[in-house]
């Protein structure tokens, strides 16, 4: 696929403050890149020199091939959906959606023609008089894409989109905007902290702290093979734990002993390790099993069709989760203060960075 | 639920006793005696229409409410051509908020500052041996120092401007302060120039503040009876210079009073059309 954004060494500085540390990035046609990490990370102020809202301190954006870097965003074939929507509260929201074409000469007739058919696009036909005070969250919000889109940038750019809204619109506007994605083809750039949507969303996520790109990969990358325990502590929840691989390949894990995986590390290094809660199996402590951890029950949060139980080793707490199919009595949870044992897997351990050595 | 009531009524009635001892009270004594008769040197009480008949119908009073209208719509006008543009810079231009907050409360400090001392201080720049004339006879544009600054309508817009200014930058900066930035910004991501965007976005939003501000300005321009007396000339009398005659020189107060009242119903209009352009733009903006 074609190369579509560039962005070559960018750096942004704040005074004394680097927001943005030498990035480089490339994004591909009709891609769907999420910029994720927590507040303060830079990525915003990323998604705002794409736009040319914010002037890079250093380095060059390319867009469809052309330096872009002294453009002012009203010249980059780019459209922001922001976070607080930026509808402009004395216009209609056909007005709203039409307010970029007319700038580029269009009949009155065709404005308004296109407008609506952004509407219809995003689930909003009869909302074309209706002002924009009168819609719900949720609607603004598609109000809000239907304006960004109706111009056809080329890339999209969605600053923490669905963070005002509530929990349950949130997950169905993460459905509605993949389907968007895929109906109208455009490149879409996303700011968010929630991982959860990252996951659910994107082809690409690129993992931001401190202003740097920690690691990117698909959504399965990241989960399956962090690289780092930031990513790994980021992206899903992981027990971690550090541990020098010893010469059979068992590592001492929360004072205990786990065997690992052949060939995931090195005899004689110290690194950090980690597992996720889901990927661990919670056994009774009569069981007869292979590579567990042996401990207590100390917590468990109910959630409905799953359990998660946090087991006190002695030498540290894990997760772990439970798929309850059933009802919760008889189907094997646990209570606190049970004696059970964790299982985990050979290949169920990550092996996430070398510790530094003291 | 008794004793309730009664600490409603004790924390209300303070506000409530001044409302009627100040405001309630002489209005409806200015009422009464508008209706009165004046058989000089004396007041007699009586129901009739003669001193508003006098008011519509003498054209020496239609003149000096519309100079006074003029005079504070000028004053009014003049004073949003200066504020906007400079509260516009405050809000978009200054970064730091240290200069922002500096230079809001240069605009604003002089209301510390007493009325009259404000007025006067024109009159020092404005005379003949004042700033203006020591500056220009200094640099030679003039010969000798000029009269024609002082004791005219412009003197007094001058001053009325410069004294009521701050009334008009306040309401305009919280309206434009008020003005989200990703609104300007988003603007400009669909393609407007930055004067459009003024024009588009940032201008209708701010037409509260420039309403609430001009309202303000008028009103107090329209009332003042300082300026005509110390920077004003013989064609320079404002509507309450008239109304202070009529209770003092003049020793007409019925005529006085009607006056007044035609005064008070003139500026609630401006003030209730001003509300309720206020309350229409709320219902649109949200």
């Amino acid at each position: 696929m074609a190369e579509i954004v560039k962005l070559d060494r960018i750096s942004k500085h704040f005074g004394p403050i680097i927001g943005v540390d030498d990035i480089s990035l490339s994004v591909a046609e009709g891609e769907f890149v999420t910029l994720l990490g927590p507040s303060g990370c830079g990525k915003s102020t990323l998604l705002r020199i794409i736009g040319g809202f914010d002037e890079p301190t250093q380095g060059a954006v390319m867009i469809g091939g052309r330096d872009v870097t002294d453009l002012p965003p009203s010249r980059r074939p780019v459209n922001m959906v922001f976070q607080d929507y930026a509808l402009f509260p004395h216009m209609s929201v056909g007005k709203n959606v039409g307010y970029g074409l007319r700038v580029g000469g269009l009949a009155r007739a065709e404005v308004a023609q296109k407008a609506r058919d952004a509407l219809d696009l995003v689930g909003l036909p009869e909302k074309f008089d209706a002002a924009p005070h009168e819609l719900s969250g949720g609607q603004r919000q598609r109000v809000a894409l239907a304006r960004a889109i109706v111009r056809r940038p080329q890339v999209l750019l969605l600053d923490e989109p669905l963070s005002a809204l509530d929990a349950n619109l949130r997950l169905a506007m993460q459905v509605e905007l993949k389907h968007l994605h895929q109906k109208v083809g455009l490149t879409f750039i996303m700011v968010t902290h929630d991982q959860n949507e990252a996951l659910a969303m994107s082809d690409r996520i690129v993992v931001m702290r401190e202003g740097r790109i920690v690691q990117e990969g698909t959504p399965e990358a990241l989960y399956d093979a962090p690289d780092s325990p930031y990513v790994a502590g980021f992206i899903g929840t992981t027990n971690l734990f550090d541990a020098k691989v010893g010469a059979d390949q068992t590592v001492k894990a929360f004072g205990q002993s786990l065997t690992l995986a052949d060939g995931i590390a090195a005899p004689g290094r110290a690194m950090t390790f980690g597992f996720r809660p889901e990927k661990a199996v919670l056994l009774p402590a009569s069981a007869n099993a292979g590579n567990t951890l042996r401990g207590r029950v100390a917590d468990l949060l109910y959630q409905g069709n799953s359990a998660r139980i946090i087991v006190d080793l002695g030498g540290g707490q894990v997760a772990v989760d439970m798929q309850i199919s059933g009802a919760r009595r008889g189907s094997g949870v646990p209570e606190v203060g049970d004696e059970v044992q964790v299982q985990v897997a050979p290949d169920r351990i990550m092996a996430l960075e070398a510790t530094k050595q003291p | 639920m008794k004793a309730g009531r009664l600490k409603q009524y004790l924390v209300l009635s303070p506000p409530l006793a001044w409302t009627i001892l100040f405001m309630f009270v002489p209005y409806t004594v200015l009422l009464i005696y508008s209706f009165w008769q004046t058989q000089f040197p004396l007041f007699v009480p009586d129901f009739q229409f003669g001193n508003y008949r006098q008011i519509l119908t003498d054209p020496q009073y239609a003149r000096v409410l519309l100079r006074t209208i003029k005079i504070a719509g000028l004053v009014s006008a003049f004073s949003l051509l200066l504020a906007y543009p400079y509260a516009y810079f405050l809000v978009f231009k200054v970064r730091r908020s240290g200069v922002r907050l500096a230079l809001y409360m240069a605009v604003v400090a002089p209301l510390w500052v007493s009325y009259l001392l404000r007025a006067y201080t024109w009159k020092t720049i404005l005379g003949t041996e004042g700033l203006l004339n020591s500056f220009l006879v200094s640099t030679g544009i003039l010969s000798e120092p000029s009269a024609l600054f002082l004791y005219n309508q412009a003197a007094m817009i001058v001053t009325l401007t410069y004294v009521f200014i701050p009334f008009m930058v306040m309401p305009i900066y919280a309206a434009l302060e008020k003005i989200p930035t990703s609104m300007i910004e988003a603007s400009a991501d669909l393609g407007e120039s930055a004067f459009a965007t003024f024009l588009k976005i940032t201008l209708p939003l701010s037409i509260p503040g420039i309403v609430a501000g001009f309202t303000m300005t008028f009103c107090l321009a329209f009332g003042d009876f300082i300026a005509p007396i110390l920077v004003g000339g013989p064609d320079g009398l404002m509507i309450a210079n008239v109304i202070a005659s009529q209770f003092g020189a003049a020793l007409n107060w019925p005529l006085g009073s009607a006056l007044a009242l035609v005064m008070l119903v003139i500026v609630l209009g401006i003030i209730s059309a001003s509300d309720r352009f206020e309350r229409f733009g709320k219902a649109r903006l949200g």
